[in-house]
């Protein structure tokens, strides 16, 4: 049993799907909630031509919510010679669906339409609808601005939503698959990061999909040459670049740092655009203290010790702590026996 | 020469005289003419039909007028001496440029007689260490003698066989040395219907000695180094002739050169009736008849060197499996100048095997070990080679056999009794170096791991994933387990593992290195190496990571993983 293999189960726990049982109440609930969607949306005469799934299910970096609030993203699509010049409209229109299903407080933010589920009172999951119209070219342009902000605000923007997954999927752009699936890895282990060492409204701050772009880009595999994966060194030095690349000192009297990531594609603005230095010295104070943390890890000799600090002060409970010195004979991971390839 | 020739060598005429040699020629020779002191010395440089291919040979002329030179061979008959064209065996020549050539190579050769010319001192040293060279000028005799003689310190009588030989002019032999094995066809051969004849004798020179020059009397020379023979050895010899009388004589002798090396000259004393033998300075030569023989060495210390062997000691190394790898590990091992080998092996060659496997079909249904043994004990004379009394690996988990055995090379293809045997031989405290070795189906590639006889790194290191578990599977392979590759002849029991004749040989050498290089102390730790094949007769296969990262074939790799529960 090495700290790898902790790193596996830890990654097994926290690992969450599209198909995942927990949430088939929540697809179930999508699945209707489209329905009254489209029917909605054709009344208004601006027909739903597409509905996508968004976010880390896409990209399979879905965790288990700290808090146990699960969400899901959708993306909606209507035809561009459809769709009214105010995109506010649509977004009015999904809300009032949205009002209709016993959903509390369904919100117009900025990019999407966002609401809350409540089950016996309690949090239980909540949704979030980016509205985009698409042209006979293929692109996109979400529905951007808030009910009450100026109409100068209200505007669709290009984007490129499945560019930005085909971008975060590109498993070309990695040396193998081993290492593709390593920086996945990475992405989960620092979401639960995220929800466990960073409280607050800040933790919102920090976007998943900020962390995402920032781990692609700053990826340090670990795999040695015959394949022996090493999840934390590749964590280790993957925090090292980011704090290198992305952060920008701007005082430094009293260590304050901007954060500036910008999207990949269309329309490449930068992720924590307007959030200041708070956010940029929060997240890079985090970052420092998480790269401590692995250091002491991996001078630390015990591996129950190694685990106890990535379960504290890292990641939380869900990192497996073992019971006892890895010192005994293991067992092996098949049963019974193989096939080998080998001869003399 | 051909027409197109003499231009060549105008213009390498012209290119001399540009550089200030003074030239005569013909339509064959150059000759360039030297002054060193008072000395005067001319160069014949002849260009063969090879040339530019070749170099030119050059040829010190009046070459008797110079007695002893070093790296300057004797023509009695012309009185040209060839000039040595230096240590290189093979040289590229710039063709395009004959006069370019020729002036290199010609002041290559002016420079080995100026240097013979002006250091007396290097000069002896030098014609002393190349002795054998020189003793051939003084041979007038086509045949060689070949000599099964190892150099020793004492003097000791030889048995000749010189009747009905038609290679060589006599057989020296040293009777009741065990250093050949009985086996040994060569020899078995060559000893056939021949006939002992006259007497002979090794005798060692421990003092520097001059080899005659092709002027000197043979037998001036021999009773010039009978002068100078320590006492101990004149006593020896003095008893020798008193109690032996012969009408012919060989006299085998090696002088001892740097290094450990030796020189060696072989005399054949004739006489037209029996006499005391012509071994003691005051005996009376008039009616001795001299010649020098070359002497064509067949013994252990001038013939191993050849294959690779530096081994300081002899040392037993076993061979666990005589397939098609393990028996072409321990043909390498042989050649490679290892001189006990026990062969561990329960099975017997197959009809199938003889494709695959090193021996013939002289050998189907004879227990591969013991064919083994007698297959490279026939050819191979410097080698103990034999059949253990064990016959699976299992067996040799015995601590008597582990506590004299140097090293255990193990290519049964059986990655569980490797592994169990592996497990085992690591708890001892003293334990042989253990070299595993496989090939992997299809031609993908083969690996051998070295294990230490202390220290970390064992084979159960390589049995994990890539997620740090412990596995049945190895990390060191290219192929993936769990995977259909056997293939199948005919139904059940036909299936074999699919790689050729090549990989096999291509794995034994892997093993064989590391094998030499634990022999002649070279490893300090555990190790693995593998080759790899740049394509396979299966593509269909899955590969594991390692052979999509692998790119360096013969390279030693760590073996040790921190968290194996073998060797931790």
């Amino acid at each position: 049993m090495s700290l790898q293999t902790q790193f596996n189960k830890f990654n097994e726990t926290i690992s969450l799907s599209w198909q995942d049982e927990k949430i088939k109440n929540i697809r179930e609930k999508n699945d209707s909630i489209l329905e009254d969607i489209k029917k909605k949306f054709k009344e208004e005469g601006y027909p739903l031509i597409a509905s996508f799934k968004q976010g880390s299910y896409m990209t399979n970096t879905t965790i288990e919510p700290f808090d146990k609030e699960y969400d899901i993203d959708v993306g909606i699509v209507i035809d561009n010679d459809k769709a009214p010049e105010n995109p506010v409209d649509t977004k009015k229109t999904l809300r009032d669906v949205l009002l209709t299903r016993n959903f509390k407080e369904p919100k117009i933010k900025k990019p999407c339409v966002t609401a809350q589920y409540f089950k016996a009172g309690e949090k239980s999951f909540h949704l979030d609808y980016p509205i985009y119209k698409k042209d006979k070219f293929n692109t996109y342009y979400l529905a951007v601005g808030k009910e009450h902000s100026s109409s100068d605000d209200w505007k669709w923007e290009e984007s490129d939503p499945k560019g930005l997954i085909e971008w975060l999927n590109d498993i070309d752009s990695f040396s193998s698959n081993e290492a593709y699936q390593q920086y996945k890895r990475l992405i989960r282990y620092m979401k639960r990061w995220r929800d466990f060492c960073i409280t607050g409204t800040e933790k919102k701050k920090i976007y998943s999909i900020g962390l995402a772009i920032m781990i692609k880009e700053s990826f340090a595999m670990s795999i040695s040459n015959d394949g022996d994966i090493n999840d934390i060194i590749a964590l280790l030095n993957t925090v090292k670049n980011m704090k290198r690349k992305y952060f920008t000192c701007v005082d430094y009297i009293n260590k304050k740092y901007d954060v500036k990531v910008n999207l990949p594609v269309k329309p490449y603005r930068d992720v924590f655009d307007k959030h200041g230095s708070t956010v940029g010295t929060l997240f890079y104070n985090k970052l420092e203290k998480l790269q401590l943390n692995i250091d002491v890890v991996n001078k630390e000799d015990s591996l129950i010790k190694k685990c106890e600090i990535l379960k504290d002060n890292c990641f939380g409970d869900d990192f497996p702590v073992p019971d006892k010195e890895d010192n005994g004979t293991k067992t092996f991971k098949e049963a019974g026996y193989i096939s080998s390839p080998q001869g003399a | 020469m051909i027409l197109e020739s003499r231009d060549i060598i105008v213009s390498i005429v012209d290119h001399l005289k540009k550089h200030g040699y003074e030239v005569t020629y013909d339509e064959e020779h150059i000759v360039t003419t030297y002054a060193y002191k008072d000395i005067v010395f001319e160069i014949e440089g002849k260009l063969n039909n090879s040339f530019p291919y070749e170099l030119p040979r050059f040829l010190l002329l009046e070459r008797s007028k110079f007695k002893h030179l070093a790296h300057v061979g004797w023509d009695n008959e012309t009185d040209k001496g060839i000039i040595c064209e230096g240590v290189s065996i093979n040289r590229h020549l710039d063709y395009s440029n004959p006069e370019i050539v020729y002036l290199k190579a010609l002041q290559s050769a002016e420079k080995t007689i100026i240097s013979g010319l002006s250091d007396k001192i290097k000069n002896k040293a030098e014609i002393i260490e190349e002795f054998t060279a020189h003793w051939k000028f003084s041979s007038q005799e086509k045949k060689s003698v070949l000599s099964f003689v190892e150099p020793q310190s004492m003097i000791v009588e030889l048995q000749s066989i010189s009747k009905n030989q038609s290679n060589w002019a006599a057989i020296l032999n040293q009777p009741y040395h065990k250093n050949i094995n009985q086996n040994y066809k060569f020899k078995k051969r060559i000893q056939e219907k021949s006939q002992i004849e006259g007497k002979a004798f090794y005798i060692p020179i421990i003092s520097k000695v001059l080899p005659p020059d092709p002027t000197t009397n043979i037998i001036d020379w021999w009773k010039s180094l009978l002068n100078i023979l320590p006492s101990e050895q004149i006593k020896e010899l003095n008893d020798i002739a008193r109690r032996n009388c012969a009408k012919k004589l060989w006299i085998l002798g090696s002088v001892v050169l740097q290094d450990d090396k030796h020189g060696w000259f072989c005399i054949k004393f004739s006489n037209h009736s029996k006499q005391k033998l012509p071994i003691f300075p005051s005996c009376e030569f008039s009616n001795w008849e001299a010649k020098a023989y070359n002497v064509e060495l067949h013994n252990n210390v001038h013939l191993k060197p050849r294959g690779g062997a530096t081994l300081s000691k002899p040392q037993t190394i076993a061979i666990v499996g005589c397939g098609s790898v393990g028996a072409e590990i321990a043909r390498q091992l042989v050649c490679s100048g290892v001189e006990n080998i026990e062969l561990v092996d329960y099975d017997k060659l197959e009809t199938e095997n003889i494709y695959r496997h090193y021996l013939s079909s002289e050998y189907i249904g004879v227990s591969k070990s013991d064919a083994l043994a007698n297959e490279l004990s026939y050819k191979y004379p410097y080698v103990n080679i034999v059949k253990s009394k064990f016959s699976k690996l299992i067996d040799c988990l015995d601590s008597p056999f582990l506590e004299r055995i140097d090293g255990i090379i193990v290519a049964t293809g059986s990655p569980t009794d490797e592994r169990y045997f592996n497990e085992n031989t690591i708890k001892m405290s003293t334990r042989p170096w253990v070299i595993y070795v496989w090939v992997e189906g299809h031609g993908f590639g083969g690996h051998a791991v070295y294990v230490h006889n202390s220290g970390k790194g064992c084979l159960n290191c390589l049995y994990r994933d890539s997620y740090g578990n412990k596995s049945l599977e190895s990390i060191q392979n290219f192929l993936k387990a769990e995977q259909n590759i056997a293939i199948d002849l005919s139904g059940c029991g036909s299936h074999f593992l699919p790689y050729s004749f090549a990989d096999a040989i291509q794995s034994a050498l892997l093993a064989t290195r590391l094998a030499t290089q634990a022999i002649n102390g070279e490893m300090y730790k555990s190790c693995r190496i593998s080759w790899k094949a740049s394509f396979s007769t299966n593509s269909t296969l899955e590969t594991s990571y390692r052979y999509k990262k692998f790119h360096s074939s013969l390279e030693s790799d760590d073996l040790w993983w921190e968290d194996c529960d073998v060797c931790h």
